[in-house]
């Protein structure tokens, strides 16, 4: 009995928070945020994201694809920066790193020639790069142009729900979850098709809040 | 000038203005002239707008509907569009593959196309495209999807618009058929028209717009704008003229009836032999009238010098053997042109020979009726200068003085020879204003579409042979385009694979799927596919061959509208060839090269082949010109002693090596337009010295009637040097400096007692 309490309690323990998100996702959706007129909790989230001017952060992500029997999973890293743009790298199982910025996007998969991409070659992909790069920065601004946006919490523990509006987004994604504090710590894509990601965001950072000068080589093309 | 009003006042006249239909065509084989024909055709009809907002766009829309000057307009499209492009490709899947993966295919580096499979699976940019994973576990056809996308320029499809992005703007397109062809004036005046109201209806929005059809508008507002600006100040001149020399406006209207006459006459024989009447026969023929006015004027000349004893037929008798004589050499100088096989010079030929009969016959005939009664007494002023001429050169009339000219014309010709360049560039005679170049330009940027001067035809027996030697040709422009020897080009084997291509692709990707211990065969059971995706994928690899994508398929499908044009089919269905449309070419010679090297290619560059077709055309009319020269010398050698003959010649060599020379030392350019008009210096030179060689009576008297006609001449169309368009005005400073010379050197002929042998013509 002992025992039990104890295994109960611990599970309580791990999974309280885990379990009080996946309340606050199961009720952000009744929660539309007004964008010309919204609450003072969701105004310190949006003007504290967008504070940031250099975000690094660990990144895990589980893909949970209905053809496939088990997620992919995969780790790395990415630096933003408001002047730069977005790198993002997949360290594991496969070794590729992308570069988006305002003028170009560049793929870079080892072992393969790099492939650099202009807005005016395939304005399609760089429309959505760059929803992608407001999602994960939380860039909320960004995101009222192609989303309804949702809330619920507080500036330390908050959860944002978007719903795609039109286009090609809302082809592709029901609906998309962020969650945060300080920063943003997860983002679940929901797929039209049933298919959905989730990144999990550890060791994020707004120091020092400029590029050294070896990060702002990646951003090269 | 008249004659031009004439011809715009009869609507639907076949006037023909463009430059390049003067040539002949050179291409001798059917198919790749029927592909040349049908390309141009499409790319001549088409218009190019870039619209700054939708508003605007529907503006646009309705403006065209409305104008009923298009057969077709593209603007809305399909917003099942990219869906159609996708199931037009997604039943072949299985042998279609982007050219990166068939090398890694065929480079045995199986694990790059796992790598790849993997990437895309873990890739957060691709998330969508999962979708089709089922059916494409392996990411080949995603693969082929996305290169192809490359393809597909800069525009995407939103909503049901297309929309471009350019420096952080938005353009709509919207493409326009003409129902007429560019050069159809009356199409371009609607046109013109139409798009002046759409510019002042979508005031402060962007409207871009390109097409053959704004060069043709801006061609023929030039033409027409020096043509009637021009006109008017040399009916002005010519009025003011012959108040001066006659004290009456009388002449005139008379002396300009043969003109006339000789025009309309020449004008029907050309529509009546050749169907259309090209703009520059046209100029050419209105440049006539300086030599075809000469008859009337000796006529006036001799009347008002008679005064009171005037008697008509005695009058003609005086200058029939001078006009004759002008007559005959001068058709001998523009029958020379009807030698070249050149359907434009045979137009002007015909054009000249009509025209100038029909004049001289209305003096020869009528003058003597109209003119019964004797002028009025008058000494006008201009036959004062008339009489200070030929004092001058009656006074000055040194020994030697042949010699002399004779020597100087040499000199001027080894200065002509050494010192003036050619240059047939069409590009250089065809300039269009700026603004239509900076647009031209802008929308090219833009679209990505080049208005297609430069391309390959690929040919072949059957549809499978002309897409495989399309797909050798596009290998090989690939490593042209990584080298910047071009910029970019448009086949439409970059949307179809040959049938050989995609049976091949199909079999190495069959061999991959089908073996379970192949890298791909252990990526479909490592990543965890669910069972019936994996043995779905592998079932649709059981055939051995496949049903090919065809051109049909291609051409029902929304890709039809950008590559139809590409796809050329015979008359008879037989032969079959691909057009491959280039841009931004900067070795020409390299692109002839290529396709010398591949069997069934054909490199076309329009201009290019233009220009050396005017060069052949420029050696060739300079050669007539010098045999119409020695033509001439020849009968001036039947009638007149050698010296005699030689002074006669010396006024239209002079006036011809004069008009080169200042042309040289004023930087311009020999083309094939000033050298057809040295056949008018000549013809005029010629006149002008044989009226002083026959005038047996006043030299004064023959003197004005050749001053007049050469101010009338300089005022009608020597002042069409000051022309905007290049080829007009090349021609007209050739004519306006040849007179000018020829009316200076005529009076240095005869004047002697015994200039004539017997007559023996």
């Amino acid at each position: 009995m002992k025992r039990f309490i104890l295994i109960l309690f611990w599970t309580f323990w791990f999974c309280g928070p885990a379990l009080c998100q996946v309340g606050q996702e199961a009720q952000v959706f009744q929660h539309a945020v007004n964008v010309k007129a919204p609450g003072p909790d969701f105004l310190a989230v949006r003007s504290s994201l967008a504070g940031a001017a250099v975000v690094r952060s660990d990144f895990k992500q589980k893909k949970t694809l209905t053809v496939l029997k088990k997620p992919i999973v995969s780790a790395g890293n990415y630096i933003f920066s408001k002047d730069y743009g977005l790198y993002w790298n997949i360290g594991a199982p496969v070794d590729t790193s992308y570069v988006l910025t305002d003028s170009y996007m560049v793929e870079r998969q080892k072992g393969f020639k790099q492939k650099v991409v202009t807005p005016d070659q395939q304005p399609a992909i760089f429309g959505l790069t760059e929803v992608f790069e407001a999602i994960f920065v939380g860039d909320l601004d960004r995101l009222s142009q192609d989303f309804a946006i949702h809330f619920v919490g507080s500036p330390s523990n908050w959860t944002i729900g978007l719903v795609p509006q039109r286009g090609l987004l809302k082809k592709m994604f029901k609906k998309v979850v962020l969650a945060g504090g300080q920063t943003v710590g997860e983002v679940k894509l929901y797929e039209a098709n049933g298919d959905s990601t989730h990144l999990k965001f550890d060791n994020t950072t707004r120091r020092p809040p400029s590029l050294s000068a070896a990060e702002k080589k990646l951003f090269a093309r | 000038m008249a004659g031009f009003l004439v011809v715009r006042a009869v609507d639907g006249f076949p006037l023909e203005t463009n430059i390049l239909k003067l040539l002949p065509d050179t291409r001798t084989d059917p198919l790749t002239e029927q592909a040349y024909r049908q390309f141009e055709m499409a790319t001549g009809r088409r218009v190019v707008f870039l619209a700054g907002d939708e508003a605007a766009a529907e503006k646009l829309y309705q403006g065209m509907t409305d104008s009923g000057l298009f057969s077709e307009i593209s603007f809305r499209v399909d917003p099942e569009r990219t869906r159609k492009i996708f199931e037009l490709y997604r039943p072949h899947r299985h042998s279609l593959l982007s050219n990166e993966q068939r090398r890694f295919l065929t480079a045995g580096e199986t694990e790059k196309l796992v790598q790849q499979a993997e990437k895309n699976l873990m890739s957060p940019v691709s998330i969508g495209s999962t979708a089709g994973l089922a059916q494409d576990p392996l990411f080949t056809f995603m693969e082929f999807l996305k290169s192809l996308q490359a393809e597909a320029g800069a525009f995407t499809v939103e909503g049901d618009l297309l929309v471009a992005r350019h420096q952080d703007k938005e353009y709509i397109l919207v493409v326009g058929e003409l129902e007429d062809n560019a050069f159809s004036i009356s199409a371009q005046e609607r046109f013109d028209r139409f798009y002046r109201e759409i510019r002042s209806q979508v005031q402060g929005v962007e409207l871009h717009s390109a097409g053959v059809i704004h060069h043709a508008v801006a061609g023929t507002n030039s033409a027409r704008h020096d043509i009637s600006t021009i006109g008017i100040g040399s009916m002005a001149g010519l009025v003011l003229l012959m108040w001066v020399a006659f004290r009456s406006l009388r002449p005139l209207m008379i002396s300009f009836v043969p003109v006339l006459f000789g025009f309309v006459a020449a004008l029907a024989a050309c529509v009546l032999v050749f169907g259309k009447v090209h703009l520059f026969t046209l100029v050419f023929g209105t440049s006539l009238v300086g030599v075809s006015i000469d008859y009337s004027f000796h006529f006036l000349a001799e009347r008002l010098s008679a005064g009171e004893e005037w008697v008509p037929e005695a009058g003609l008798r005086h200058i029939f053997a001078g006009i004759t004589l002008g007559l005959l050499t001068s058709l001998a100088a523009y029958l020379a042109l009807a030698v070249a096989p050149f359907s434009g010079l045979r137009q002007i030929a015909v054009f000249s020979t009509v025209g100038l009969t029909g004049a001289y016959l209305t003096v020869v005939l009528w003058f003597p009726v109209w003119l019964r009664s004797p002028s009025l007494r008058y000494r006008p002023p201009t036959l004062r200068l008339a009489r200070a001429v030929v004092k001058f050169w009656s006074s000055a009339k040194p020994k030697g003085q042949l010699l002399f000219f004779l020597l100087a014309l040499v000199v001027l010709a080894v200065y002509v020879a050494f010192n003036l360049k050619a240059d047939d560039n069409i590009r250089a005679l065809q300039s269009s204003p700026r603004e239509v170049v900076e647009q031209e330009d802008f929308v090219k940027e833009i679209v990505g579409s080049s208005s297609g001067t430069q391309f390959f035809v690929v040919r072949g027996g059957t549809e499978d042979e002309v897409l495989r030697r399309g797909e050798e040709l596009a290998s090989r422009l690939d490593i042209e385009v990584e080298e910047g020897r071009i910029k970019r080009y448009r086949s439409i084997s970059r949307v179809l694979p040959s049938w050989q291509r995609q049976q091949e692709d199909y079999l190495l990707l069959r061999q991959e799927v089908l073996d379970p211990s192949s890298a791909v065969g252990r990526y479909l059971s490592d990543m965890g596919f669910e069972e019936e995706v994996v043995s779905g994928f592998r079932e649709s690899y059981q055939p051995l061959e496949v049903s090919p994508l065809t051109v049909k398929e291609l051409m029902a499908s929304p890709l039809a509208e950008l590559y139809s044009q590409l796809w050329i089919e015979s008359e008879d269905g037989r032969s079959l060839a691909s057009i491959v449309v280039l841009d931004g070419v900067t070795e020409l010679e390299e692109m002839r090269l290529l396709a010398g090297s591949l069997d069934g290619v054909a490199f076309v560059s329009r201009a290019d082949d233009v220009s050396a077709l005017l060069q052949t055309y420029r050696r060739l009319s300079s050669w007539l010109v010098a045999g119409a020269y020695c033509t001439i010398f020849l009968l001036m050698l039947l009638r007149y002693r050698l010296r005699n003959a030689l002074s006669v010649m010396i006024p239209p060599v002079g006036a011809g090596l004069a008009a080169l020379a200042l042309s040289a030392a004023l930087g311009l350019t020999l083309n094939l337009f000033n050298t057809l008009a040295l056949i008018i210096v000549l013809g005029v030179g010629i006149d002008y010295a044989i009226f002083f060689a026959e005038g047996s009576g006043d030299r004064e008297v023959v003197m004005h009637a050749v001053l007049l006609s050469a101010v009338t001449t300089i005022l009608s169309f020597g002042l069409l040097a000051l022309s905007g368009t290049p080829v007009i005005s090349s021609f007209g400073f050739v004519v306006f400096v040849g007179i000018c010379v020829s009316l200076l050197l005529a009076p240095m002929v005869g004047g002697g007692p015994s200039v004539g042998k017997p007559p023996s013509l």
